[in-house]
């Protein structure tokens, strides 16, 4: 018995999705606008968006269990309209798993290669491979409701990939199971990805799992991609507000552009900034525009009143509110006339910061971005009022 | 800890209309045993030498077992696609489940004249064949087995409609989008997935369908022929003809112990079915 066994590989070239101005509409509702979407072979590529925005329905379409009021879906090239799911080269992982409850594990996992009359011997040789690939050893025989959360989620993923798709769309699957659990489970998904090269369609709302374990991030919202990134682009570089508010933790200031010439004036609540006109290179603003000054909490540092601003800095006044210690970083609550703003710095580079001290809080100019408000539609993905 | 002394006594009245309708059930149940059991002051099996040694009355048996068989498979294959259409049609599904309901709004004798409206010699069923060219002479659907499974099936539809639903309703969203990524089709999802989980329904259906049929009084008494009698419509008869209570208190324990043993061998293969299911 060779239980050491390879990891099925195959020809990277396969397992590519094309995605060209793909509509969903039920009635008069869209929920999916012209999605237009290159997932490259051998990726781990998430969809990511709050609750309604359509990234469930994208991956029920490359599935083929819906059909696209317009556009097109390839994979590999070939339009995919007329093939059936059950043709389609593709696995799934639901977000309820949908274990067949009559089977044992080993059937589960069995349940595709019965179907392609896959002879005896074989069949039994990748079940037992698979079932040892995602650690269920010794567990072929048990029941599902005898399993405990992540050993039926592994089940589904031996299920799946026991066929060796091309593609495999994740729906959720790890939203119901516990923080820890998820963890885990995260980084072996990631593992399984690297060594079989699938490519990995996976849906989530969870920003900080999205990060965790992509390649590239495909943020949605209202049916629209916002933008299309690794996870290190969508965070520094985001193209818009929501995108910015939705990964990560962010510090807003509304306000008005004073004037645009060399460099961008805006006037907050906090304050009048000037900023390089890069900073707002989305949006191309003109004086009166009313725009956000976004900063990511680690961008604002807390300096003495009293001490020079560094060229390249912008500062302003502030009040310490409140300070939170958790383990190596900071969290610094600062007011600022009226404008509540976070800084998250590193606990040994702070001073002593009791509450109501004055102090001031500085930041590069070129790491804030400028963006234009929210629309009232993006608005209520946050429960901000429009 | 807060439910004190004082409501005890009030609990114990609450439980008193309970109580009595099971004082009475039990007390009609003891009086049938002694009835069937009790000849002249002592215990005697008189009255059921008297019902097994009659071959006709042994024909009566055989008739109600298997009429209550080929009912339950009838009504049950009848009523699964209707399961499954209401299943599918999430919509409209307590439309239809209203309509499937509504022939029990009706009393179960204007039904079954109903019925012998429609299956009678110049009824319209017969009319009809004949208009269409189909028979010469009217089918004999009434007075015989035919319009006893006729009519039995008729009222035991819904019940299996229900519990087949029932069991389609709790199998898991998604298992057969699971099924069909796997590669299997619609059919092949149907008979390996949607249809061994829905089993139970089917089980359950057939027998409280059997067992509704094996103690069937009124459809036998009104579409069965004078001869064609089922052991409750024999009750029916000792009762309320003959008024030998004795003997009907036997036919109704041969009934009873006759429903027991079907119960006791359709659970054995229940189980052997279900195998693996929880």
């Amino acid at each position: 018995m060779n239980d050491k066994m390879t990891p099925p590989t195959r020809d990277a070239a396969v397992g590519s999705i094309h995605i060209e101005n793909v509509s969903k509409s039920y009635g008069d509702a869209e929920v999916l606008s012209s999605v237009s979407l290159d997932i490259p072979a051998g990726s781990f590529l998430t969809l990511l968006g709050p609750s309604g925005c359509g990234k469930t329905t994208l991956l029920r379409l490359i599935a083929g269990f819906i059909s696209p009021t317009r556009g097109t879906i390839r994979i590999d090239g070939r339009d995919m309209t007329q093939v059936p799911t059950q043709k389609r080269p593709i696995g799934m992982v639901f977000q309820n798993l949908a274990l067949f409850p009559h089977f044992s594990v080993s059937e589960n996992i069995a349940y595709g290669l019965k179907l392609r009359k896959t002879d005896a011997a074989e069949m039994q040789r990748r079940v037992s491979k698979f079932i040892q690939l995602v650690g269920l050893d010794g567990l072929g025989d048990r029941r599902i409701a005898q399993l405990s959360g992540g050993q039926k989620q592994r089940v589904a993923l031996a299920r799946s990939l026991v066929l060796e798709p091309s593609i495999l769309l994740l729906d959720e699957p790890l939203s119901a199971l516990d923080l820890q659990l998820r963890k885990q489970l995260q980084f072996a998904l990631k593992d399984i990805q690297k060594q079989l090269r699938t490519t990995f369609v996976f849906v989530t709302h969870d920003q900080e799992e999205a990060t965790m374990i992509s390649d590239r991030i495909v943020v949605m919202s209202n049916g629209h991609v916002q933008q299309v990134g690794t996870p290190q682009d969508i965070y520094s570089d985001p193209q818009n507000l929501f995108v910015s508010k939705f990964i990560g933790e962010v510090n807003e200031l509304p306000g008005k552009v004073l004037s645009v010439g060399q460099n961008l004036a805006v006037e907050t609540g906090a304050g009048s900034f000037e900023l390089p006109t890069s900073v707002a290179r989305r949006l191309d603003p003109v004086a009166g525009d009313k725009v956000t000054i976004c900063l990511r909490p680690e961008k604002i540092a807390i300096a003495d009143p009293a001490a020079p601003v560094a060229p390249g800095m912008v500062s302003a006044d502030a009040r310490v509110v409140d300070t939170l210690v958790i383990g190596p970083l900071t969290r610094v609550t600062l007011e600022a006339q009226g404008t509540r703003m976070t800084s998250v710095q590193m606990t040994d580079a702070l001073g002593p910061l009791p509450s109501g001290a004055s102090v001031r809080i500085a930041f590069a100019a070129d790491a804030a971005r400028v963006f234009a408000p929210l629309t009232a539609d993006l608005a209520t993905a946050f429960g901000d009022q429009a | 800890m807060n439910t004190g002394e004082k409501p005890t006594l009030a609990k114990g009245l609450m439980l008193l209309p309970a109580l009595i309708v099971l004082g009475l059930f039990f007390t009609s149940v003891i009086m049938l045993f002694s009835n069937a059991f009790v000849d002249r002051g002592g215990f005697s099996l008189k009255y059921f030498e008297q019902i097994l040694a009659r071959p006709d009355y042994h024909v009566v048996f055989y008739r109600t077992v298997i009429t209550s068989i080929i009912v339950a498979l009838l009504a049950v294959l009848l009523a699964y696609p209707i399961a499954l259409l209401l299943w599918r049609s999430e919509k409209h599904r307590n439309m239809l489940l209203i309509v499937v309901l509504v022939p029990w709004l009706v009393s179960l004798v204007v039904r079954t004249y109903g019925w012998i409206i429609l299956l009678g010699p110049k009824g319209f069923v017969n009319a009809f064949l004949g208009w269409v060219g189909v028979i010469d002479t009217p089918l004999k659907l009434m007075f015989n087995d035919t319009g006893i499974i006729i009519g039995l099936t008729h009222v035991l539809i819904p019940f299996a409609v229900i519990s087949i639903l029932a069991s389609l309703l709790s199998i898991e969203e998604n298992l057969e989008e699971a099924s069909r990524v796997l590669g299997a089709g619609r059919w092949q999802t149907f008979k390996t997935i949607v249809f061994p989980l829905s089993l139970p329904g089917v089980f359950t259906s057939l027998m409280v369908i059997y067992l509704a049929c094996v103690g069937a009084i009124v459809t036998p008494l009104l579409l069965g022929g004078i001869t064609e009698k089922f052991v409750g419509s024999q009750i029916y008869q000792e009762v309320m003809a003959t008024f030998n209570m004795s003997k009907a208190a036997a036919w109704s324990i041969c009934l009873l112990s006759l429903s027991f043993v079907s119960l006791v061998i359709l659970k054995f293969i229940e189980r052997r079915a279900l195998r693996g299911q929880e």
